[in-house]
């Protein structure tokens, strides 16, 4: 991997690769090497979001325009954010009940507004051609009507069983009922079986990133 | 006197641990050519960049950290380099996560010396933003207005040529963004809706099976899966890089893995069939 001006510096290599090792330590058995690295990288992540958050959005967004460009109306949003803190006081803590009822509402509004544009176009998408004509073949695709159709059959299939499944509001005694929830909920076992692999395959990406960079930063080998 | 167990059962995870590094590391020293299927939503995503119009910009959206950067720098690393050999200028943008934009700024930074990228020209640092919904819905409006400065200089956006053109999300032409975390919701949500910008997304595998309902739905024009889809696009774009050479261990490790749980099962089903035999 080419990560020269991360890596550049002896210092940093030699940082970075003790810090690995400390963390894979914890395989063997835990020890204190490990926990003080553990407390380095939670401290060094804590501390450098503080320093991003200031250089980043307060300092330009909030501090320039009021101090520097004498932008007044910036110091009600201070006054605002303040309220939250009134939370440890037992006299003033409903004030913060202000700004944590404006917030919950501004998330309110911007959930009605995802939810419409998250979901409803594959609510859409969902209602699938189970009758297949050529002219509903994309071009160049090389799919068949008969494949597209077995295809939307099962997707159909697997949706109505796995929705089935989900019907908690009476019990499944009916016969038809209940073996499509039991279909169902043996679909989303494959499913997450599915999300069990890929976290595996995450979880050795980041291995194999670590080792690579042992081998190729560090130690130089390849 | 209680049963021991089936001698599987009684491996010692050290010695599982140890096979597992062994794996790794033989399968970067010998690089096996193990064939590699280019997925249809990685081809969806290189071809997005690979036609996204020359005069339009490319908004590159990153909320990776050093946690991640295993899956995510080389997903944001092939797409970068992708851009940057058709020349087509690009803005990075970074949410959530505080390290993000400097890692991806390193990134962008490395790629940008090889293919002769200037900053300002030919790309931008938007720089960090903790709100990802409320900076979403003022880049809709009007970009400059919601971000006003670069990362780098802190100087007014308007006055960098990279930025001319652009007014809002409309004036792009695709929005990829590279993730460690769920925030495709917010962009799909408040923005794909908005504008004809193609929408790709790059994950961590651990989050890409759940985006083939918005993949299905058109939501997401095309998808990376992992360091997987990574590879992918790196055999796309005819290179062989890191992320080939990393497909390797990652395969040679999910067999193993395959391997130890058929063993493990088996030493479980010969432990309870010896209990009942005694």
């Amino acid at each position: 991997m080419d990560t020269a001006s991360t890596w550049s510096h002896p210092i940093g290599v030699w940082f970075g690769a003790i810090g690995t090792l400390a963390l894979f330590s914890l395989i063997y058995r835990e020890n204190r090497v490990y926990r003080l690295f553990e407390h380095i990288f939670i401290g060094l992540a804590a501390g450098y979001l503080i320093k991003t958050t200031w250089t980043e959005v307060l300092g330009p967004q909030w501090f320039t325009p009021l101090f520097r460009d004498g932008q007044w109306p910036w110091a009600l949003v201070a006054g605002f954010g303040l309220l939250f803190y009134t939370i440890f006081s037992k006299k003033h803590s409903w004030m913060s009940r202000i700004a944590i009822g404006t917030l919950m509402g501004f998330a309110a509004g911007q959930a009605f507004q995802t939810t419409a544009s998250d979901y409803i176009p594959q609510i859409r998408r969902s209602f699938k051609p189970l009758y297949v004509t050529p002219e509903m073949i994309p071009t160049g695709s090389g799919l068949t009507t008969l494949g597209i159709g077995l295809n939307n059959l099962l997707f159909v299939f697997i949706m109505v069983t796995v929705l089935t499944y989900f019907f908690f509001s009476f019990e499944q005694k009916n016969k038809v009922v209940a073996a499509s929830a039991r279909t169902g909920r043996l679909m989303l076992m494959f499913a997450f079986g599915a999300i069990f692999g890929s976290t595996v395959m995450a979880r050795m990406a980041l291995l194999i990133d670590r080792v690579w960079f042992l081998m190729h930063n560090w130690l130089h080998l390849q | 006197m209680s049963n021991p167990g089936h001698p599987l059962t009684r491996i010692n995870r050290h010695w599982l641990y140890g096979a597992l590094l062994a794996i790794v590391v033989i399968g970067l020293i010998v690089p096996i050519p193990l064939p590699l299927a280019v997925s249809p939503e990685a081809t969806r995503f290189y071809e997005a960049i690979e036609s996204a119009p020359k005069d339009k910009l490319v908004l590159v959206s990153t909320l990776w950290s050093a946690s991640t950067q295993g899956e995510n720098r080389p997903q944001t690393q092939v797409v970068l380099k992708h851009l940057m050999k058709r020349h087509i200028r690009f803005a990075l943008i970074a949410f959530g996560d505080a390290q993000s934009t400097t890692l991806a700024q390193e990134l962008a930074e490395e790629q940008a010396r090889i293919y002769k990228y200037e900053y300002g020209k030919d790309w931008i640092n938007l720089g960090f933003r903790q709100d990802i919904a409320g900076t979403l819905k003022g880049m809709v409006r009007d970009i400059n207005e919601t971000l006003k400065t670069d990362s780098v200089n802190r100087r007014p956006l308007a006055e960098y040529p990279v930025m001319a053109g652009v007014r809002n999300v409309k004036d792009l032409s695709v929005i990829a963004e590279f993730s460690a975390s769920g925030n495709y919701k917010s962009w799909v949500g408040l923005v794909v809706g908005s504008t004809n910008a193609a929408f790709c997304y790059a994950p961590t595998s651990v989050m890409a099976p759940e985006l083939y309902t918005y993949l299905d739905s058109g939501q997401i024009r095309g998808m990376l899966f992992g360091i997987k889809g990574a590879a992918e696009y790196e055999q796309l774009l005819g290179e062989k890089g890191f992320t080939t050479r990393a497909i390797t261990p990652v395969s040679l490790a999910l067999v193993l893995l395959f391997v130890l749980i058929g063993l493990g099962n088996y030493g479980m089903y010969a432990t309870k069939k010896m209990e009942g035999n005694s």
